[in-house]
């Protein structure tokens, strides 16, 4: 006996459940649980969760029972989600998928009659039909003379069905089987000789038969570790102490598990009963404990803890008690190459970006980005990644030739550019004006049109400024180095 | 003095903004003399270029901006035609560049000007710079090299962009290097600032991105329009000779199309005889044949005209025009001039045209006059499909590939693709775009009250929000700019020697088929002479029924049928026309009761009087009443009389027109057509009020003055915007008696016809079909073991619908399967699987709709069969012992559901109707049948429901919408005002069946239903089709 979860529209002041609180009600009821959907599903979106409700008659009774206990619980959570239970895993899918009903129960020994009412497109939202419809051989018919294609009964646009879908259910539109019964009542051999596999699925199906056992999964392992402190701590040098010993032990249990953190989650207890979350995505997968350490310390420093209370420091707010959580990833293989020049370590170079980040503030380091528009304001950043060069060689890179430049002048643009008086510049020389406009569709102001001026100053100062043909206004751009 | 002598107009299809005549008229403005064309790849834009300079009084330069190098390191080679030569030559390499490519995907080398830069001018500017070949220094030593040291200029642009000024040191440095002169230019792309929007809106399309992704690849500012000469001046001011250059290269370019070179062809006549003496020949023959007796009257015409043909030096043209007629006749090919040509006798007597102008009284001069001067227009009527196309390549074999082309269509954007294109580009969602799109232009009649924000409302979109407002700004500057360019669908041009050193040819989408870059009206400006081969879909289906009745003995003869035919006048009189030439429309049929035809001159009537012109200029009431002898015939003036007798004193046909100039005002015929013109459409005032003058005192001269000239005129003027040519209007009676004859007497061989030669006409195969039925002809389905690839007539007189019905049958397939019925019978559905091979989709369609009946049983136990018979055909190599057998496990299809899969899988049904299967409920609710109401008394409240079949709003009906609903027993007309239409606007148009309620009436036996309340009919059959004019 399998009981389906599914979730639901919320009603009544209910939020519809997601896929991980589904697992969550299903575990609470057996440790056999599955997630069933993800990418097969290709009819109506959502997936859901299955769970082995065999033995459970004992703790909550019988299959109706099982189910209203469920309900019970996702009421008691405020979460929507539509429960039915059946013999067959598929069975219990289907009755869920596609019964309004908060709860359906199938009558043992009766999955086929619980179904044979569905239309034949419920099908199309069994995990393993879906993507054995990929397979179905798709005629096409070259486009003739005389070539008009005959109006499906669905349209591929509107439904999302992929062409094999839509050719199976064309098929079986035109043979006029629209439920599961009336597919129950066809020859499985005479089915499988016309789709094949597939044939003898959608049978099995419409009978309330599963092919594979129930794979239950793994109860997804969790990375935290949590100090509880016996007296309150306050500022960041006791603080590492603690993180040392806590990044320690989470380390040997990423090596355990052979993974690497991608990112880590930091909370803090503060005595004054404030709590305090952080978490910091790493560029690469890492578990070196000295290297969590700083990068969580650094960050620490960088966003100053921020209670409810109002107490900016953990220098005047006591910590109670200290919890790292890590999302993990697979952990990384480097292999390195003896004619290759040895780059930074993802490690080393995110210990320095945060270092840099911490003292120069986090959104003023990384790499310039180069933005595909002709609005020379616009500058772009992105996160700094070392790439390896290859092939340099005195004034080629990669084949083509680099033009010499005689001189190379930097101009060191403000972030806003500042109003500036032209009246007061002493001008020596100008160059300009070079005009550029754009993003004349936008409403919100992104428009612009300026003409812009590279001078040379009497004190010898070389700037660029600009003029705002929309407002006439005169602003500083910048400044050459 | 700048001149600008690189412009680029929205012909070179997405990379420009502005039409030629725009940038004309802007350069008129801004005081240039001349001014240079160069869209990309051709010279698309030319004619209309030089039309609007000669007439705003500038010299237009004709260029073109080639796409050089490979698609990954492209760069653009601006060509500058110099002289004559220059442009022959510019002509051939662009023909060359194209004629090796795929359609828009041309590119050229340098070595495509070998032998072929005479007279070019080449540009080289900073697009150059991306040329890879042997680097910029080499690039322009081989341009030297290939156009010489004169031939080659440097280009400099300054678009305020902070890159252009190395690009133009750079290039300033060439030119000194090698010798060159520099010349400015703005590289035009629009003809004012404020098309920058819409040149980034078509950069975008062309692009493929919305505004938000283009980036870069949209215009930095909007530079790039047509500057003042005293901007630009300015712009240059430290590089004077760059400016002088363009004056002094202005002054060299001395070729406009004005001297095109252009030569009609000569037809190789026999030894002995001059062009004229052999028409002369041709001529008198074919008068012999076709007057007999061959009377003087008709004589002196012949001789009239081809004096006037021999003085006009167009000899050659009819010869040609004949030839190819000739090849028709000999290929039995069906073939009819239409338009004008009807108005002279030596077209009669050369079997051009097939309507007697001597004795039909027609006009000459409306076809040919000495004052004209220009080409006449002959068109010819060919049956579509491909026998029209085997008269097109022989014209391609007469004549050569590089001598004859077919001219161009320009596709523009209109409503819808604006709609669509410009919400894609401004990122609207799908759903609005899609609302968008179905609002603009749903119909030709465009209601006055029509605005954007009324509209936007209607669609269920806010009117308010900026990016709609934006969406309709834009959706109006993009109406009419130039999408791509299609094939005219028969205007051929042919030439003297090359094509290709007039304009230049482009390969079609159809293969073998090779068209020019202009348009017809471009051609004709150009005096390029034209004939047009048009298709006409009953031409083809007359042929074919006369093939059926004709087989296995002559049974008619569509030149020698009885006239007068009291059995075709008869129905023509009940309105009994669907799939009759010309009057099966709505609007025709409800005038033919009241109009009663009784002679082939009320069909050119009734031919003429129901279109746009007549309807708007007041004619049809008046000439009805007339008819009718509810008003009596009054003439303005008693000379009018002879002119107007025929039509009962009401203008008709343009011929009388020009009588009545003649009569009244003492004109010759060319100078009556001449006011025909000076007072048509292209009106102007200048050349009306001259012309009025000399009406006037021709009038005098003849004691008309005062009102009575007043009304004349005012008559005139009003009536040469509307009237119709008799002579058109003739020949296509011609084919309204011939096709209506063969209705009457033989209608299962005309509707097997129409069934074989679809589309064409007004009405859907399921409504001839239904028609036909209604006349008692019997149909049998498809069937895979009789049908032939065509609807045939069997011995039973029974209409067996041929195999091009079936929706999605490959043509080959259905020939496949013709062949293997004459090898052997089939046996089973494997047997047709294999030997014909039918694909398995294919397979499924024919047994959906019944055609495997004979060998497959029911419609589901075929289609189960169906699924796996390849399979099994595989396995068992067609032995019997292996083939499938015996019923499925599926139940049978109801009526309903065969109704349904044959309107799916044929369009048709010879089943009933799907409005007779849910009649038993319409009538528990009042709904009458269609065939019920022409026996209700009229003023009284009927209800009556049907698919619909046609929806019109025509432009003429002053927002009226009129739908045909179909029934199992005919057509229901329904008439509906603008008010009910905009009460019940999205249910009229989207639904397809409807139950509409109102008052009926009966106007001499015309039947409607004004409307004032409409239904939606759910479920009430398949989606039949409708034929919505938009």
């Amino acid at each position: 006996m399998k009981c389906a979860l599914v979730s639901s529209d919320g009603v009544n002041g209910t939020v519809a459940a997601t896929i991980d609180a589904l697992e969550d009600i299903a575990r609470l009821c057996s440790p056999r649980v599955e997630r069933y959907g993800d990418a097969g599903i290709i009819a109506g979106g959502d997936s859901g969760v299955i769970f082995d409700a065999d033995g459970l008659a004992r703790m909550f009774g019988t299959a109706d029972h099982i189910a209203h206990e469920v309900q019970r619980i996702a009421a008691e959570r405020r979460l929507a989600l539509r429960v039915a239970v059946a013999g067959a895993t598929t069975t219990a899918w289907l009755l869920a998928k596609h019964r309004l009903a908060p709860v359906t129960v199938a009558r043992p020994g009766h999955d086929a009659d619980a179904v044979a009412d569905l239309p034949v497109e419920a099908l199309l939202t069994v995990r393993d039909l879906a993507p054995m419809a990929e397979d179905v051989r798709h005629q096409r018919v070259a486009r003739g003379k005389n070539f008009r294609a005959a109006p499906s009964p669905l349209r591929e646009h509107n439904t999302g069905y992929t062409k094999a879908h839509v050719q199976i259910l064309t098929t079986l539109s035109r043979w006029g089987i629209r439920t599961l019964g009336a597919v129950a009542a066809l020859p499985r051999a005479e089915l499988r000789a016309r789709f094949g596999d597939i044939g003898t699925r959608m049978h099995e199906v419409a009978l309330g038969q599963d092919r594979e056992p129930m794979v239950p999964g793994e109860t997804p392992r969790r990375f935290v570790e949590r100090l509880a402190l016996e007296w309150p701590i306050s500022g960041l040098e006791p603080l590492s102490f603690v993180l040392a010993r806590l990044c320690e032990s989470l380390s040997k249990q990423l090596e355990q598990a052979d993974r690497g953190a991608v990112s880590i989650t930091t909370r803090l207890a503060l005595v004054s009963k404030a709590g305090f979350e952080r978490t910091l995505h790493l560029p690469a997968a890492m578990r070196e404990p000295k290297v969590l350490r700083t990068l969580i310390l650094l960050d620490l420093e960088s966003h100053p803890v921020q209670s409810g209370n109002g107490d900016t420091s953990i220098e005047s707010s006591g910590i109670d008690a200290v919890e790292l959580e890590v999302e993990v990833s697979p952990g990384r293989i480097v292999q390195g190459a003896l004619f290759v020049r040895t780059l930074p370590t993802p490690e080393s170079l995110a210990t320095l970006v945060a270092r840099l980040g911490a003292l120069m503030g986090e959104t003023k380091v990384g790499a310039p980005q180069i933005k595909d528009t002709s609005d020379e304001r616009e500058i772009g950043q992105e996160r700094f990644v070392v790439r390896e060069v290859r092939g340099v060689r005195g004034g080629r890179e990669g084949g083509s030739e680099v033009p010499e430049v005689r001189e190379i002048r930097i101009l060191r643009r403000l972030r806003r550019p500042s109003a500036i008086r032209m009246a007061s510049l002493e001008i020596v020389a100008k160059a300009g004006p070079w005009r550029s406009s754009g993003r004349w569709w936008r409403r919100d102001g992104a428009a612009w049109d300026r003409d812009a001026w590279d001078l040379e100053l009497k004190d010898g100062r070389l700037i660029r400024v600009s003029r705002n043909r929309l407002t006439n206004n005169w602003e500083l751009d910048g400044t050459f180095d | 003095m700048f001149i600008e002598l690189h412009m680029s107009s929205a012909f070179s299809f997405l990379r420009g903004a502005s039409m030629p005549d725009t940038l004309i008229t802007r350069a008129a403005d801004l005081g240039y003399p001349a001014v240079a064309l160069l869209d990309a790849d051709g010279v698309y834009g030319a004619p209309q270029f030089y039309r609007a300079a000669k007439k705003a009084g500038l010299k237009a330069i004709v260029g073109a901006e080639l796409s050089m190098g490979s698609v990954d390191r492209a760069w653009v080679l601006p060509v500058l035609a110099a002289s004559a030569e220059g442009y022959r030559n510019l002509c051939r390499t662009i023909t060359h560049g194209k004629l090796r490519s795929a359609k828009g995907e041309a590119r050229y080398t340098l070595r495509d000007f070998d032998g072929r830069a005479g007279g070019l001018i080449a540009l080289a500017g900073a697009s150059a710079l991306n040329a890879e070949q042997h680097g910029v220094g080499g690039l322009i030593d081989q341009l030297v090299g290939v156009f010489g040291r004169h031939g080659v200029y440097i280009e400099l642009q300054r678009h305020l962009g902070r890159d252009e000024e190395s690009d133009n040191r750079a290039l300033l440095d060439l030119a000194a290097a090698f010798r060159v002169p520099v010349m400015a230019s703005n590289g035009v792309r629009f003809a004012t600032p404020a098309d920058r929007p819409l040149f980034d809106v078509l950069t975008c399309i062309h692009h493929g991105v919305t505004l938000e992704q283009a980036g870069r690849r949209l215009a930095t500012n909007a530079e790039r329009y047509l500057k003042p000469p005293e901007v630009m001046t300015r712009l240059f001011s430290d590089l004077p000779q760059a400016l002088m250059g363009t004056e002094a290269l202005a002054e060299r370019l001395d070729f406009t199309l004005a001297n095109l070179g252009y030569r009609f062809p000569e037809y190789p006549v026999p030894a002995g005889e001059t062009q004229i003496s052999f028409l002369r020949r041709l001529a008198q023959v074919g008068a012999r044949d076709r007057y007999r007796p061959y009377h003087d009257k008709a004589r002196a015409q012949i001789d009239r005209e081809l004096h006037l043909i021999e003085k006009l030096e167009l000899a050659g043209y009819f010869l040609i025009v004949w030839d190819i007629v000739n090849f028709c006749r000999q290929n039995r090919i069906l073939t009819q001039g239409r338009g004008s040509a009807a108005n002279s006798a030596v077209c009669y007597a050369l079997g051009i045209t097939a309507v007697d102008p001597v004795g039909m009284e027609l006009l000459f001069e409306r076809f040919l006059s000495e004052e004209r001067g220009e080409w006449p227009d002959i068109d010819l009527d060919l049956p579509s499909g491909d026998r029209r196309e085997r008269v097109i390549q022989y014209v391609y074999e007469r004549y050569g590939r590089m001598g004859a082309a077919m001219t161009a269509n320009v596709i523009t954007y209109r409503g819808r693709s604006a709609a669509r294109e410009v919400g894609k580009v401004l990122r609207l969602d799908e759903n609005e775009i899609d609302r968008l799109a179905r609002m603009m232009h749903q119909f030709e009649w465009v209601d006055p009250a029509d605005s954007l924000t009324r509209n936007l409302t209607e669609a269920g979109l806010d009117p308010t929000d900026a990016r709609f407002l934006q969406f309709g700004e834009l959706w109006k500057q993009m109406q009419d700019l130039p999408r791509h360019l299609g094939q005219h669908s028969g205007g051929m041009v042919m030439c003297q020697g090359r094509l290709d050193d007039v304009v230049p040819l482009e390969p079609a989408s159809m293969p073998g088929r090779v068209v020019v870059q202009w348009d017809k009206d471009d051609c004709a400006d150009l005096g390029i002479v034209k004939v047009d081969l048009l298709g006409l879909g009953m031409m083809a289906a007359l042929e074919d029924a006369l093939t059926i009745i004709n087989t296995p003995d002559p049974v008619v003869d569509l030149a020698h049928l009885p006239p007068g035919d009291p059995a075709v006048y008869a129905m023509l009189q009940r309105a009994d026309t669907i799939g009759v030439f010309q009057v099966e429309s709505r609007a025709q049929m409800a005038t033919l009761p009241r109009m009663k035809p009784e002679h082939f001159y009320d069909i050119v009537v009734e031919v003429a009087i129901i279109r746009p012109g007549p309807i708007v200029g007041n004619m049809v009431h008046p000439y009805l009443r007339r008819r009718r002898g509810e008003e009596p015939v009054t003439y303005d003036h008693p000379l009018l009389e002879p002119v107007l007798k025929r039509t009962l004193g009401v203008p008709l046909f343009q011929e009388q027109l020009l009588r009545m100039a003649m009569v009244v005002g003492g004109f010759s015929g060319g100078e009556a057509e001449e006011l025909r013109r000076a007072m048509g459409f292209k009106r102007s005032v200048k050349r009306m009020e001259a012309i009025e003058t000399r009406l006037r005192a021709g009038m005098a001269r003849n004691g008309i003055t005062d009102e009575a000239a007043d009304r004349i005129v005012k008559s005139i003027s009003s009536f040469a915007l509307y009237g119709f040519p008799e002579s058109h209007a003739a020949s296509f009676a011609l084919i309204v008696y011939a096709s209506a004859y063969l209705k009457a007497h033989f209608p299962a061989a005309f509707y097997a016809a129409l069934l074989n030669n679809q589309p064409m006409g007004f009405y859907h195969p399921a409504t001839l079909v239904k028609d036909a039925q209604r006349r008692g002809v019997r149909f049998a389905s498809v069937d895979v073991t009789i049908s032939g690839w065509e609807s045939t007539v069997q011995p039973d007189g029974a209409v067996r619908l041929g195999l091009c019905c079936v929706r999605g049958l490959r043509h080959e397939t259905g020939e496949r399967i013709v062949a293997g019925q004459r090898k052997s019978p089939y046996r089973s559905i494997d047997d047709v699987a294999t030997r014909a091979s039918v694909s398995r989709e294919e397979l499924r369609v024919l047994a959906e709709i019944g055609a495997l009946a004979a060998i497959g049983g029911d419609r589901r136990t075929a289609l189960w069969q169906a699924e796996r018979a390849k399979d099994i055909a595989l396995i068992s190599d067609g032995a019997p012992d292996l083939q499938v057998r015996g019923r499925s496990p599926l139940q049978q299809m109801s009526l309903l559901e065969r109704v349904a899969a044959d309107y799916a899988g044929t369009g048709l049904t010879i089943g009933p109707h799907p409005m007779a299967l849910a009649r038993a409920s319409l009538a528990t609710r009042g709904v009458l049948r269609a065939g019920d109401l022409k026996r209700i008394r009229p003023g009284r409240r009927v209800r009556v429901a049907g698919a619909v079949i046609t929806r019109q709003r025509p432009g003429t009906a002053k927002g009226f919408v009129f739908l045909s609903l179909e029934d199992e027993t005919g057509i229901a007309n329904a008439i509906i005002t603008p008010q009910v239409f905009g009460e019940y606007k999205r249910t009229i148009v989207d639904s397809p069946y409807l139950i509409v309620e109102g008052i009926l009436q009966n106007q001499d036996g015309a039947v409607s239903v004004k409307v004032d309340r409409v239904d939606v009919l759910p479920h009430a059959g398949p989606e039949v089709e409708s034929h919505d004019f938009h």
